[in-house]
């Protein structure tokens, strides 16, 4: 586990949370997007998967715009609203305007929930094994929906009079 | 914020998608999602009997997740814009704007978890991909299906609760609430 | 004040553009849709007596190794004695819905009769289809085992007796130096019960290889040659080596006898004599179409030494 940079204080709403939460977040992302996330073991060879494949068998299934989309909600959307987090100290407001659009389409958070819904239904079939990708997809979700939210409070409090 | 909203253009532009994601749903659940060739069982499922297997494998928490996810909210977005468009159409009595803002937000934040189905039908087929014994094959309707989901995504961020106050028979200012 | 500025009713176009979203929508959905049903063919129902391994949405039809049609549903018939099943074709496979056609269940069958559509052990029952001729029909009896090959223009049937049916069975192989040529279709016991007769057919481009003085005998089952240099185990297809065979040999006299007309009768030896194995007769199979449907695996024949496979 990577130490992120010290959350300034427990106080909800600390100057430096979002941009803290966000840098782990990206931290994240990085292995989230190259490790494998599962693990399947069936009658012959074992195989695995990470958010990539996923998107890529789209397209090789002929749902190209299909494949793009889920990269887009699944992957850039999250990683640009992160990127876009850590800078909002620097620039508060363009990261309000770009992220209220970013947040409507960055779900990674369901995409985990499909992963385990998945995993699920397969472990009852074949055997599953759970890798560090996707671990660490979660904890860059995690840190997404975090700093969004610490963002968000910081915004409505730095709002009141 | 951005620039001041136009009442009527906001209200179009969302009953427009809504409408496009009701079409779009039509498809989406008559149509198989999604093909499996797995440990011998060959099936091809749409959105409702991919449900019903879960179900009858035992999986009944999944099976109420994806129900959730791909049926009922759904039709919980667009009944809830239905009421919403309606609301701001006929007009709003003012005890009610704070329940109807609060169902717009509540649209919103439940619209991404549709992406579920979505999301899962890549995982599988990412995960068994090379073909027999084993495999999974992504089919139109889901295709179909995700278009719904944005759709409707687009049609609640197109909403502008605004309108609703707009809407509101008073003389008085419109009081803020909590969004 | 007002928060609001008041709207400025600008006389915009009566129908804003947005509004060909929803249009698109519906005219895409409508696409797809029909895009899908346009594969449908027509239904059909056909009558099993037993619809064990017929699965509702899984059960496919099967004609030529490809899935053209899949059960819709299978309810018992109403006097219970047997099982309704509906199926849909694919659109371009309707043809095969014709007075005539033959439908039967596979399973996976191993008895001493036949060893069959192992595959399905890991796919499941399917149906399988032999079209018929003549006018469009919608519902059927099927049939409760595959039928036999039907035989194609051209092949020959002959009457073989014999002291014991041994190993064979109705499907059983009919080898001519270890080349499935044929197959048993039925047997029985003779009419005054001291032998057994047993139809067999030998498909169209191997038929000259029957000659009047054709020896056949019991070519099936395990044998296992333990000779003065070692033992010796032939490969074998699994066909055979479960469901027994049949082979025969044509003496290479010169001139060659006549090919043997349809329902000679002919002895069913126990097993070859040796200079039948060393016989190698030129027959020229007349049939252009040497098809690749010989089966790729290599007959067991132990009593022959390594004679050799036709050129």
């Amino acid at each position: 586990m990577r130490c992120n940079h010290p959350l300034a204080t427990a106080r909800r709403g600390g100057k430096h949370a979002p941009a803290a939460l966000a840098v782990a977040g990206l931290i994240f992302a990085a292995p989230a997007a190259l490790l494998p996330f599962m693990t399947i073991g069936k009658l012959g060879g074992a195989r695995s998967g990470n958010f990539l494949t996923g998107v890529a068998s789209l397209n090789e299934n002929g749902m190209p715009l299909l494949a793009v989309w889920v990269l887009v909600c699944g992957g850039f959307a999250p990683i640009l609203l992160l990127a876009g987090l850590t800078a909002s100290r620097r620039y508060p407001d363009h990261a309000q305007r770009w992220g209220r659009v970013l947040a409507h389409w960055a779900m990674p958070e369901v995409y985990v929930l499909a992963v385990l819904v998945a995993l699920t239904r397969l472990g009852r079939i074949v055997q599953v094994e759970i890798n560090a990708g996707l671990w660490c997809y979660t904890a860059m979700s995690l840190a997404l929906l975090a700093a969004w939210q610490a963002f968000r409070l910081r915004l409505t409090e730095s709002s009141e009079p | 914020m951005n620039r001041p909203p136009e009442p009527s253009s906001a209200f179009h532009r969302t009953a427009a998608f809504a409408l496009a994601a009701a079409f779009m749903l039509l498809p989406a659940n008559l149509l198989p999602i999604l093909h499996t060739e797995m440990a011998g069982d060959i099936r091809t499922d749409t959105i409702w009997t991919g449900i019903v297997e879960l179900y009858s494998n035992g999986l009944w928490p999944l099976a109420l997740i994806v129900f959730i996810a791909s049926l009922v909210i759904p039709f919980l977005k667009l009944a809830g814009l239905g009421v919403l468009l309606l609301s701001a159409h006929r007009g709003v009595p003012r005890d009610r704007l704070y329940a109807l803002t609060r169902l717009y937000a509540f649209l919103d934040v439940i619209g991404r978890w549709s992406m579920l189905d979505v999301f899962l039908v890549a995982i599988l087929a990412g995960l068994v991909r090379f073909g027999a014994p084993a495999q999974v094959v992504p089919l139109p309707g889901i295709v179909a299906f995700a278009a719904a989901v944005a759709l409707t995504i687009l049609a609640t961020r197109a909403f502008d609760p605004r309108i609703l106050w707009a809407s509101v028979p008073a003389e008085s200012p419109s009081t803020e609430t909590s969004g | 004040m007002n928060a609001l500025p008041k709207p400025k009713v600008s006389r915009r176009p009566a129908i804003p553009l947005v509004w060909v979203v929803p249009l698109f929508a519906l005219l895409i959905g409508a696409w797809m849709l029909i895009n899908e049903y346009r594969n449908h063919g027509p239904e059909i129902v056909i009558d099993f007596e037993d619809g064990s391994g017929i699965a509702v949405g899984k059960t496919r039809l099967v004609h030529k190794g490809v899935a053209v049609g899949v059960v819709l549903g299978a309810k018992l018939k109403p006097d219970l004695s047997g099982v309704s099943v509906r199926l849909r074709l694919d659109r371009d496979a309707a043809s095969l819905a014709t007075e005539g056609a033959q439908f039967w269940v596979v399973q996976p069958e191993i008895s001493f009769g036949a060893v069959r559509g192992l595959d399905t052990i890991l796919t499941g029952a399917r149906i399988n289809v032999n079209p018929g001729r003549g006018a469009p029909a919608r519902h059927f009896i099927g049939l409760e085992r595959p039928p036999l090959p039907r035989g194609r223009d051209g092949s020959r049937s002959f009457i073989l007796s014999g002291d014991r049916l041994g190993s064979i069975n109705p499907g059983s192989p009919v080898f001519y130096r270890e080349v499935k040529v044929g197959i048993v279709e039925s047997s029985r016991l003779s009419d005054d019960s001291t032998a057994v007769l047993i139809r067999c057919r030998i498909e169209a481009p191997y038929v000259d290889l029957v000659r009047a003085n054709t020896r056949f005998w019991n070519a099936g089952g395990f044998a296992f040659k333990v000779g003065l240099f070692g033992a010796e185990l032939k490969n074998t297809s699994l066909e055979s080596l479960v469901s027994g065979g049949i082979a025969f040999a044509t003496p290479d006299t010169v001139p060659l006898a006549a090919p043997a007309p349809e329902d000679t009768r002919f002895e069913l030896a126990r097993e070859a004599d040796k200079d039948w194995l060393a016989w190698k007769p030129k027959i020229p199979l007349h049939s252009p179409e040497q098809s690749a449907r010989q089966p790729k695996a290599p007959a067991l024949a132990p009593l022959l030494p390594s004679a050799g496979k036709p050129e």
